[in-house]
């Protein structure tokens, strides 16, 4: 599902350089849930911007679906984002001038989805987040947790291939961080998606097929 | 809509801006006020037109055109020969002549008409009579007279009673025999009788004004070549738009002072729009990592400004009207003292005015938010630029915009003073020098910041300078439409300044004499009663005198004034040539030779030197030009002729006004006691010494540019406006730093002043930079615009004024505009802000 290969990136120039990773290879497979640890600053947020396209690498290739993601342009990237990746960030990044429906909705409704069949997927994701009767809430009314749990209904409503969490539980308590991420495991497993989730907690590693660990620009099995 | 763009990324747009209604407010302010002002002049223009058009076209009827003479009235023999001839086309004879009454200011203009032949041309004003006399008592009564109700409130005279009119000082009593309604008659002051009895009233006993004829194509042709030397064939139509520019000065007055407000509002569009960006970029970088493009992003902010836009345009509309008002009135009043009597009209909803003035909402909207919606698509999916770093980067950009900014100021001055064109391109160079000078703005804000930080400030006035250059992005525009308001108001101002001292310049040159003699009223061109010249001129406290007539001739199918006059050596100091030959003008001028107005040797592409061919009685004759003067009397322009020269060729030895000089010591009030001392037993001469006259002359002046004056105090309202909401806008944007800030121990009344100083400093360098910016525009509207519309050259006037009122406004609107965000954000309690991330 996913294959980084050979891929460097750096930021800065001159002396002031700094180099996050120089050829680095990752791979997930289908329906994997890899968890990526890794100190502040190792990099991590960078990968997973690389990986969707957000950021260009400096080196390397990269692969989701089969398809090379840099070889597009960057309409083509956010188009290719925009129907096969779901992104769950750590402060949520909910639309606030949308309800929790809507912001589900919005996934849905920019790949064209017919309205019914809109309605019907949000209910549905809505329930399986444990927020029905909530739909017509506006995120700032909402706890941490429901808020991420929006955001993990909203990085599913589209059924991408690969998933990014980055620091999902990062702002959230112990408890509620656990269930969050418990639940997004899961909800990907159900779907056949692939998880990438850069964590620095091993509580959420737990949930994971696979931990790796970013570490002076290498991936490292934990 | 849904090809556009996602229903719901629209919907998260709009309920953006309904949670920022201060920054919606700045945007709809902008909007309702361009739009609101724009539609106003453009009903007011069109209410007092139409009274003007309606007046003029009532008068002409259903006449195609028109037989006049090419040096005056027709005779009566034309309309016989023509009405007598085969196949002869419907025909009516016209009187038309002013008349003066003694209950009413102004003149009235007086109609008179042949009821027999009226079928085919004012079937409107014939059948008045019809209503409350009788053709016989019409025809048979030589005192009968139609007139509308206003006009006889105002004489204070009822059905059947009897008034005085006067004409050429000649009394002449008349019944009100019939009463119209205002809408009949849209020109208050129109008197309507019988051809016979306007015959008795002018003394015109075998001449009319013109004969009007409804004609075909062949017959056009046809008439043309039956008439005889001294009458020409003209269509009406060219008459009504000959009447219609009369008001042209006025008008592009007008709609340059409306487009400006347009502009100022376009600033605050452009502010409020990116500044809902610039807050947005956040949220701008979460859509676009979710897979929204930047083309989406671009449709986004462009669709939301078309709402707005939308909506401000409908309540713009009716702002405007109601507005049109007030301006209608204005109007009205300035063109019933600058040229004809007209009541303010009702307001005329065209198509056209409504499209021009939505078209300008809308479209100016759209401009004005294209720049924003492009720096928006421009966003990086998840930006987490922070506020430093933007503001470092717009600083960054700073130097280059005003390279842009400077580069198009310099250009449109260009464009506005070199390029040859006419008034449009001036505008256009005016305007882009207005948006050259917005763009350097900001910059200029940036350098007062480290030119201030230089100095020895202390506490809150150190931090509140700093604070203006860590705001740029946010502060940069509002400064700017307030720059653009100040500068419109110093540019109006100083080209207003410029005009009043070149015209009151001009007349205290051009009056000269101590005493000015005319028939009754000096506005009538009515000659003076046989022997009173030469009365007047045998006066022994008379020194000298210069004598004059007045006569209108057709140049180029355009009205221009003839005076012939015989001037006396303190008269002719008064011309001030801005060209002429190596000959003294006034030696061509006494060989025959015409001195021809700057408006009209510049409409006409004449210098000194080259001829001039004018219609008189024996067909056309070329004169000499002798000189070009300058004159504001007129932008349709008048030419002097020798007096002499001009009885032997037109056959007038009629004199309408004489100018009296008193003798070297002796007082201008002896000599008015001597000359009234003469004519006390005679109520038709009318004495007007100089002074009268310029006061006169600069009451018109001063009641022509009042509505200048309201739409110049709007556009600053309109930036004032703009200033209150960005301040209001970044203070609900900064209220967890003044939160950090009064935790570290600042008091309430210290972030009040923070903010106070922080407005008064963006006030003081937008009044500053409109200082040069105003000069500049000044430059550009007496040199190009005035110039290119009606002809006249004035020098710039330096007067520290409108700099001073300038200076003021712009720091009394920011400090008022700082009150409130001041007031709110040290009232404000910085617990909940402090508590949120």
């Amino acid at each position: 599902m996913l294959t980084v290969e050979s891929v460097s990136k750096g930021y800065g120039e001159g002396p002031k350089r700094q180099q996050l990773f120089q050829g680095l290879g990752l791979s997930v497979g289908g329906g994997e849930v890899v968890a990526l640890l890794g100190a502040s600053g190792s990099g991590k947020t960078t990968l997973l911007n690389l990986i969707s396209g957000i950021d260009e690498p400096d080196a390397g290739r990269i692969q989701v679906d089969g398809r090379d993601v840099h070889a597009l342009g960057e309409p083509a990237r956010t188009l290719f984002r925009r129907h096969r990746i779901g992104f769950v960030f750590q402060f949520f990044n909910l639309i606030p001038t949308l309800t929790v429906g809507e912001n589900v909705a919005l996934p849905l409704e920019l790949t064209g989805a017919a309205p019914p069949d809109v309605g019907r997927r949000v209910d549905e994701l809505l329930s399986s987040v444990g927020l029905t009767g909530m739909a017509d809430r506006y995120p700032e009314t909402l706890s941490g947790g429901e808020q991420q749990r929006t955001a993990v209904a909203r990085a599913l409503a589209h059924r991408p291939k690969l998933l990014l969490a980055d620091e999902p539980t990062g702002n959230l308590d112990e408890a509620t961080g656990e269930a969050v991420i418990t639940l997004l495991g899961g909800l990907a497993r159900d779907q056949g998606a692939s998880l990438l989730v850069v964590t620095h907690s091993d509580r959420v590693a737990r949930v994971a097929d696979r931990v790796l660990r970013l570490d002076r620009g290498h991936l490292l099995t934990a | 809509m849904r090809a556009l763009l996602s229903p719901l990324l629209l919907r998260a747009g709009l309920r953006y801006q309904t949670r920022h209604p201060w920054q919606l407010l700045l945007a709809l302010v902008g909007i309702v006020m361009g739009v609101a002002v724009v539609l106003a002049v453009d009903l007011a223009n069109d209410a007092a037109k139409a009274s003007f058009r309606l007046s003029a076209a009532q008068i002409s009827g259903d006449a195609t055109h028109r037989v006049v003479g090419t040096a005056g009235r027709v005779p009566d023999r034309v309309y016989r020969d023509l009405f007598t001839r085969a196949e002869a086309p419907p025909m009516a004879p016209v009187i038309e002549a002013k008349v003066r009454t003694d209950g009413q200011e102004g003149p009235m203009r007086l109609l008179g008409l042949d009821v027999f032949a009226e079928g085919a041309f004012r079937d409107q004003l014939a059948s008045v009579v019809n209503e409350t006399t009788t053709l016989a008592d019409w025809l048979s009564d030589p005192e009968a007279a139609a007139i509308s109700r206003a006009a006889a409130a105002r004489l204070g005279v009822g059905l059947n009673d009897r008034f005085v009119v006067r004409f050429e000082g000649r009394p002449y009593t008349l019944r009100v025999a019939v009463l119209t309604d205002e809408d009949r008659l849209s020109s208050r002051d129109l008197l309507i009788t019988d051809i016979a009895t306007a015959k008795a009233l002018t003394g015109w006993s075998d001449e009319v004004s013109h004969i009007d004829l409804a004609l075909t194509a062949e017959e056009t042709d046809r008439i043309s070549r039956q008439l005889g030397p001294g009458v020409r064939l003209v269509a009406v139509d060219d008459q009504l738009q000959n009447t219609a520019g009369l008001s042209s000065a006025f008008e592009l007055n007008l709609t340059a002072m409306s487009l400006l407000a347009l502009l100022v509002g376009l600033f605050l569009i452009f502010n409020a729009i990116s500044f809902s960006i610039v807050q947005r970029r956040r949220l701008l970088g979460r859509l676009r990592a979710l897979g929204v493009t930047r083309r989406e992003i671009g449709r986004l902010v462009l669709l939301e400004a078309v709402v707005i836009a939308i909506v401000g345009s409908l309540i713009g509309t009716a702002l405007g009207a109601w507005l049109a008002q007030g301006l209608t009135r204005i109007v009205a009043a300035t063109i019933s003292t600058l040229y004809y009597d007209v009541a303010a009209g009702a307001l005329i909803w065209q198509p056209l005015t409504l499209i021009k003035a939505w078209t300008l909402g809308i479209g100016g909207t759209l401009l004005a938010a294209w720049l924003p919606a492009r720096q928006a698509a421009r966003t990086p999916p998840l930006t987490t630029l922070s506020r430093a770093a933007l503001e470092t980067s717009v600083r960054r950009r700073l130097p280059l915009i005003a390279a842009l900014g400077g580069l198009l100021l310099g250009t449109g001055l260009i464009v506005a003073l070199r390029l040859p064109g006419g008034v449009i391109t001036g505008f256009v160079g005016l305007f882009m020098l207005l948006v050259g000078a917005a763009m350097l703005t900001p910059f200029t804000l940036h350098l007062a910041h480290r030119l201030l930080r230089r100095l020895p400030l202390k506490g809150m006035v150190r931090m509140a300078v700093r604070d203006i250059d860590r705001h740029l992005s946010r502060l940069g525009t509002a400064a700017a439409a307030l720059m653009v308001a100040l500068a419109a108001s110093v540019g109006v101002a100083v080209m207003v300044e410029s005009m009043r001292g070149a015209v009151s310049d001009w007349l205290d040159a051009l009056l000269t004499a101590d005493i000015y003699v005319a028939a009754d009223a000096f506005v009538d061109n009515a000659p003076l009663p046989d022997g009173v010249l030469e009365q007047l001129v045998s006066v022994s406290a008379v020194a000298r005198h210069s004598s004059y007539r007045d006569r209108d001739l057709q140049i180029g199918g355009r009205r221009v004034r003839l005076v012939a006059a015989e001037l006396a050596p303190q008269s002719r100091v008064g011309f001030e040539f801005v060209d002429r030959t190596d000959v003294d003008p006034w030696e061509g001028f006494d060989h025959g030779g015409v001195i021809v107005s700057e408006p009209l040797s510049r409409r006409l592409g004449i210098t000194a030197g080259d001829s001039l061919s004018l219609d008189t009685p024996d067909g056309p004759l070329a004169f000499p030009v002798s000189g070009i003067y300058r004159d504001f009397a007129s932008e349709h322009g008048r030419l002097f002729i020798d007096r002499g020269r001009f009885r032997q060729i037109w056959a007038d030895d009629t004199v309408d006004s004489v100018a009296l000089f008193a003798r070297p010591g002796d007082d201008a009030s002896d000599l008015l006691d001597a000359v009234t001392g003469l004519f006390a037993d005679r109520d038709d001469l009318a004495y007007t010494a100089a002074r009268e006259i310029y006061a006169e002359s600069m009451r018109i002046f001063e009641r022509t540019f009042r509505i200048t004056d309201v739409l110049r105090w709007l556009s600053i309202l309109v930036a004032f406006i703009g200033v209150f909401s960005a301040l209001m806008a970044l203070q609900l944007e900064r209220r967890k730093e003044y939160a950090v800030l009064r935790a570290l121990g600042l008091t309430r009344s210290q972030v009040s002043t923070l903010i106070v100083i922080e407005s008064l400093t963006l006030g003081a360098v937008a009044a500053l930079l409109a200082m040069p910016v105003g000069l500049a525009m000044a430059w550009v509207l007496t040199a190009a615009i005035q110039l290119r519309a009606f002809g006249w050259t004035m020098p710039l006037s330096f007067v520290t004024e409108p700099y001073v009122v300038a200076a003021l406004t712009g720091t009394c609107a920011a400090l008022l505009a700082s009150l409130l965000p001041a007031w709110r954000s040290a009232g404000q309690n910085p617990a909940p802000q402090l508590r949120e991330d």
